[in-house]
């Protein structure tokens, strides 16, 4: 008896290729200047101060799950857990933007999308309800490739 | 273990190695063990810059003017005052104080050389500035020199307007 084949959606491979490709510009950015994107992680100040040599474990561990994550995306490997350990890492740093953002919101007043700061993202300075936006916009996409257990074309794996 | 959990654990623990491997190779990459941020680990803020002491703008240009030769445009080294810029190499040559050396908080084993830790370890006054504003370079640099060098902390004295109050004031920039 001959199993069904799994169906194949052209928009898992548009996810996979925009996803893929965001989370490397990501990356990059930190990677260029890891100085830069220590001090944003330390901005936050949400580490433990027990150790404090946490954040740098943050500079150096997140870039390089974003590289390998969005390589993988982009090759079509190990795609549902890949995106859902990118959805998760996603989660928590909008969770910490939104934080960030609320405590600066606090200081300066004013409306809250007009508060601009450089949340080492890799994007520089940008405002808070526009990173929220986007990251929302990407948590959705990385939903949507660990949940969809349809194929994309053109993958180096058949399944995923 | 789902095969999804499974995906997601191997990118993790992939990724780290990676990162090592990518900070090692960077020519600014961090030193992973290395606590950058001291002062502010604990609970309370800047513990460790008590003992430092804090200067204004109008102090800070006393000690510069007294060592500045406007003339020539070099430093003169008589009155053992230095001035230490924390700020990266990029900020710091887009505009400095004029005859401060260049201390990059984030690698400054690589700017201060035994030979000038010495001289700093017998120096009159040491005024260390960053950007200003909030930003914590400076603090980072004094504490360093206290306990990474050994510098005597009397001697250490941070301006905290840093490099924006005095550009505001209209006092002179060098670059390069």
């Amino acid at each position: 008896m001959s199993s069904i084949p799994p169906t194949r959606s052209w928009s898992l491979l548009v996810a996979c290729l925009v996803g893929g490709a965001l989370m490397i510009w990501f990356a990059l950015q930190k990677l260029g200047d890891p100085v830069a994107f220590l001090k944003a992680v330390h901005e936050y100040r949400i580490l433990p101060a027990a150790w404090p040599r946490a954040a740098n474990l943050v500079a150096i561990w997140i870039p390089a799950i974003e590289l390998a994550g969005g390589a993988l995306l982009i090759l079509g490997v190990g795609r549902r857990g890949v995106a859902l350990a990118l959805a998760a890492m996603l989660l928590t740093f909008t969770a910490a933007v939104a934080w960030r953002g609320f405590q600066l919101h606090g200081q300066l007043g004013g409306s809250l999308c007009a508060v601009k700061f450089d949340c080492g993202c890799g994007t520089g300075e940008v405002f808070l309800c526009a990173k929220l936006a986007e990251n929302a916009l990407l948590i959705a996409c990385m939903g949507y490739l660990a949940w969809s257990r349809a194929e994309r074309p053109w993958s180096l794996r058949r399944r995923g | 273990m789902p095969r999804i959990l499974l995906q997601a654990g191997l990118l993790l623990l992939a990724a780290l190695p990676l990162g090592f491997l990518a900070n090692a190779l960077h020519p600014r990459g961090l030193d992973p063990w290395r606590d950058y941020f001291p002062a502010t680990s604990g609970a309370t803020e800047h513990p460790l810059a008590e003992g430092l002491t804090f200067l204004d703008l109008a102090a800070a240009q006393d000690y510069w003017t007294s060592s500045w030769d406007a003339g020539a445009g070099v430093w003169n080294e008589d009155n053992q005052i230095y001035f230490l810029d924390a700020r990266r190499r990029a900020s710091f040559e887009s505009g400095h104080i004029p005859g401060a050396w260049l201390a990059d908080r984030y690698a400054s084993e690589d700017y201060l050389d035994a030979d000038l830790i010495e001289r700093l370890r017998s120096a009159f006054a040491i005024v260390v500035y960053c950007t200003g504003g909030d930003c914590e370079d400076s603090i980072h640099t004094a504490t360093d020199l206290k306990y990474r060098w050994q510098v005597p902390p009397e001697a250490i004295l941070i301006f905290e307007g840093g490099i924006l109050e005095w550009r505001e004031a209209g006092l002179p920039v060098a670059n390069g």
